[in-house]
């Protein structure tokens, strides 16, 4: 399976406060947003995986090593142009939660919670960075490609976490998978982008106001 | 000017011969004829050099298809379909080294020397079986140009190479390399013609050779695909016809490139249209630009002297007297390192120092560890701060840029082995004016010595734009006469030889009470020294133990 672990040199900040649910704590120090940003930084270790494979929109099969259907209406109309989709799984390692774990079990509340949000975010920027790889890859053979799209997004059931899991071997990077169906390590990203002659046209937007929990999200954008 | 051929793969599959998930190389054995046919057509449209039909013909992208052992057989196939072509013609045969489709560690999973030794398989065969020129193309990571370029360089020493990047829609590789960084690199690393080509069409990548012209007097090619392809009755399509290319020839011509042809979706009648205009096209005079002194990471790069703004050397990944650093990196805990570089970074350090004097572990495994760690972290170009050719080694192999050598004395060993390593890393290197009887008091004695280094790097091939100088600033504790001294030979420098200076500024105030202030005086008195230029010409400057005076610095 193909490897492509990005670099992480920046963590956005606003992303940072949002994720942690500041977005209106307008007192809050900058300084222990920024100083949880530089912390990430010299401790995830980001590493990626992606695999390319055939899609059958009638069947809502995955073409890959094991095949399967893929389950919720909101995935199958998604890729609903697709003939070819992308599994791809990021992560930013298991070394940033013991960190996490640490400063909450000395009671360092703040500290605890904001690292884990840059955590957040910096594992969105790599998922970001291979999504964009993968996206000029497509476009070079002429094809457009949907937007990322995870299980627990919509009504696609995070029980077929397990089902991406295996088909590209995020072992190889050290993802696995709780009987939860939970991530580990938890700050771990598993999606599929569908490629299309005209992928835009008929897939979900993307963004916050197109997803059913819009009115109640904290950490929508607005 | 000299005319390329266009797309090989594309037009294979036009006739027929390439179906989807075909190894494209395998047509060598398979359709030799074809192979020749499509030379010929491109010889006939005019092309001066044709490419072989190697593209992906190395061991790791082969091995996709279950090839890999079909190296030698295919390259030597693909170069004997080439000779055929051009018997009797005056074209040269270009030898085609595309990528291997793998991202070397840490960004991606494959060793750097696993990449090596394939280019270096694929150069040795296309060298040994008649290619005029080695062509390696479509890199979108520096990495892979470079263990491309170091194998070349190894297989086939007397071989001119032609390197081109591909670039996308932002004016960057994929993995963020601009046209000025991969420029400065490559001609660094001894590239006789670069340039790029795939991925955008004519209109994209013309200002992009231009770019790459105001930083390199290196010929420069141009591969252009016809336009941006679309996906039409699930086929890929490429828009641009053969006169709508042949209409950005001109341009071509004017961003300096003397190296035109096409990449996807080209075929002999878009060269044949483009030979015609090229025969109209009106000359470009391209001017001549005084090569900068730079150094790069994969993303960005960093001019010294010439009229930039004075640059900031961050020097704390030092473990020099820090026991709890040394503790950290003896067990690989890279974690304070890398704080600590962000930090410097955040303050407004533009280049990293980094120093692996660490007791009782393997100094150059440790350089190559922590190498690897920062230049992912931070996209500062770094500085490796050693003179033990085994380090040295080791860090520039796997650094994916162009970096400084901190540094070189008057040593005639110790010039040989650092020249030498340098010359082939493609790195500048800082000049100390240290001789057998240590530093001289007087600007002249200094003087005496930077020349000596500095002939003696020319002989051994560096180029003026490799060389740095250090006046060395000395306690202002030790001699009220040191810094009038230092000041004197950096001007001596400055005058004489005219390369960018580097000096270890807060030096000055060891020793002494108000480091701060000393500081910023004296670094007042190195920028301000040429009143016939910009306060910003001068000096490089170098902060070691005084983060505090680094910040008051940087303000003035």
């Amino acid at each position: 399976m193909p490897i492509f672990n990005g670099f992480l040199q920046k963590i956005d900040i606003a992303e940072t406060r949002r994720y942690a649910g500041l977005r209106a704590a307008e007192n809050f120090s900058d300084k222990i947003v920024a100083d949880a940003c530089t912390t990430a930084l010299a401790i995830a270790k980001p590493r990626g995986i992606f695999q390319q494979c055939g899609y059958d929109a009638e069947s809502y099969q995955l073409l890959c090593e094991e095949p399967f259907t893929v389950e919720g209406s909101k995935i199958r109309k998604h890729l609903e142009n697709a003939k070819i989709a992308i599994i791809m799984a990021v992560t930013i390692g298991s070394d940033i939660e013991k960190e996490i774990n640490t400063l909450f079990s000395k009671k360092e509340y703040s500290r605890g919670l904001m690292l884990d949000a840059a955590a957040t975010t910096a594992t969105e920027t790599i998922a970001d960075q291979l999504n964009h790889y993968i996206d000029k890859m497509a476009a070079k053979q002429g094809y457009e490609t949907t937007w990322r799209y995870s299980p627990g997004y919509g009504d696609w059931p995070l029980t077929q976490q397990l089902n991406l899991i295996k088909a590209i071997h995020a072992d190889q990077i050290d993802i696995h998978i709780t009987s939860g169906c939970m991530l580990v390590p938890q700050k771990s990203i598993t999606a599929i982008i569908g490629m299309a002659r005209s992928a835009a046209k008929n897939s979900i937007p993307s963004g916050c106001c197109n997803c059913s929990m819009h009115n109640i999200c904290s950490s929508r954008k607005e | 000017m000299f005319l390329l051929d266009g797309a090989m793969g594309t037009v294979l599959q036009q006739q027929g011969y390439l179906r989807p998930g075909d190894c494209p190389e395998l047509s060598n054995i398979e359709h030799p004829q074809a192979i020749e046919n499509i030379h010929r057509s491109y010889i006939k449209a005019g092309s001066d050099l044709i490419q072989t039909n190697t593209f992906g013909a190395n061991r790791i992208k082969l091995s996709e298809y279950g090839c890999a052992d079909k190296v030698k057989e295919i390259c030597r196939a693909a170069m004997f379909n080439a000779k055929k072509a051009v018997d009797g013609t005056n074209t040269k045969i270009l030898g085609d080294m595309g990528p291997t489709g793998k991202f070397i560690t840490p960004l991606g999973d494959t060793d750097f020397e696993d990449v090596y030794q394939a280019y270096y398989e694929q150069a040795s065969i296309l060298a040994e079986s008649g290619a005029d020129i080695l062509l390696i193309q479509t890199i979108i990571d520096i990495q892979e140009m470079r263990a491309a370029i170091l194998a070349v360089k190894d297989a086939a020493p007397s071989i001119p190479i032609m390197c081109e990047f591909s670039f996308s829609e932002d004016g960057r590789t994929i993995t963020g390399t601009t046209p000025e960084a991969a420029a400065v690199l490559l001609e660094s690393l001894g590239a006789s013609i670069i340039g790029a080509n795939c991925s955008l069409g004519p209109d994209k990548l013309i200002p992009l050779i231009t770019r790459m012209s105001d930083v390199s007097n290196l010929p420069l090619v141009i591969q252009p695909n016809a336009g941006l392809p679309k996906l039409i009755d699930g086929k890929t399509v490429f828009p641009l016809r053969p006169n709508d290319m042949a209409e950005y020839v001109q341009a071509m011509v004017n961003s300096g490139a003397t190296y035109i042809g096409g990449c996807c979706g080209t075929s002999p009648e878009h060269l044949a249209a483009m030979k015609q205009a090229l025969d109209r096209a009106v000359p470009y005079k391209r001017k001549t630009i005084t090569p900068p002194t730079a150094l790069t990471s994969r993303t960005s790069i960093v001019y010294i002297g010439g009229g930039h703004p004075p640059v900031i050397i961050g020097e704390r990944i030092n473990p020099t007297g820090r026991k709890a650093l040394q503790k950290d990196l003896q067990e690989q805990n890279f974690v304070p390192i890398k704080t600590e570089a962000l930090n410097q970074v955040k303050a407004g350090a533009h280049l990293l120092d980094i120093n692996m004097g660490v007791p009782d572990v393997d100094q150059a495994a440790l350089m190559e560890n922590v190498v690897k760690e920062l230049s992912m972290l931070v996209d500062t170009p770094l500085i490796i701060d050693s003179t033990s050719p085994a380090v040295l080694e080791k860090a520039l192999r796997i650094y994916p840029g162009r970096t400084l050598i901190n540094s070189v004395n008057a040593d005639s060993s110790q010039m040989s082995a650092i020249f030498s390593i340098a010359k082939k890393y493609g790195a500048a290197v800082l000049c100390l004016p240290i001789g057998p009887k240590g530093i001289p008091e007087s600007a002249a004695g200094r003087l005496a010595l930077i020349k000596k280094i500095y002939k003696a790097a020319l002989q051994t091939g560096l180029r003026h734009e490799d060389l740095l100088a250090d006046p060395l600033v000395l306690t202002a504790a030790s001699s009220t006469n040191a810094p009038k001294e230092t000041l004197q030979t950096l001007r001596t420098y400055k005058e004489t030889l005219k390369i960018p200076t580097v000096m270890g500024l807060s030096n000055i105030s060891f020793g002494l009470p108000g480091r701060s202030g000393l500081n910023a005086n004296f670094f007042s008195y190195g920028t301000g020294f040429w009143p016939q230029r910009s306060n910003y010409e001068s000096i490089t400057v170098r902060f070691n133990r005084c983060l505090c005076s680094f910040s008051s610095i940087t303000r003035l």
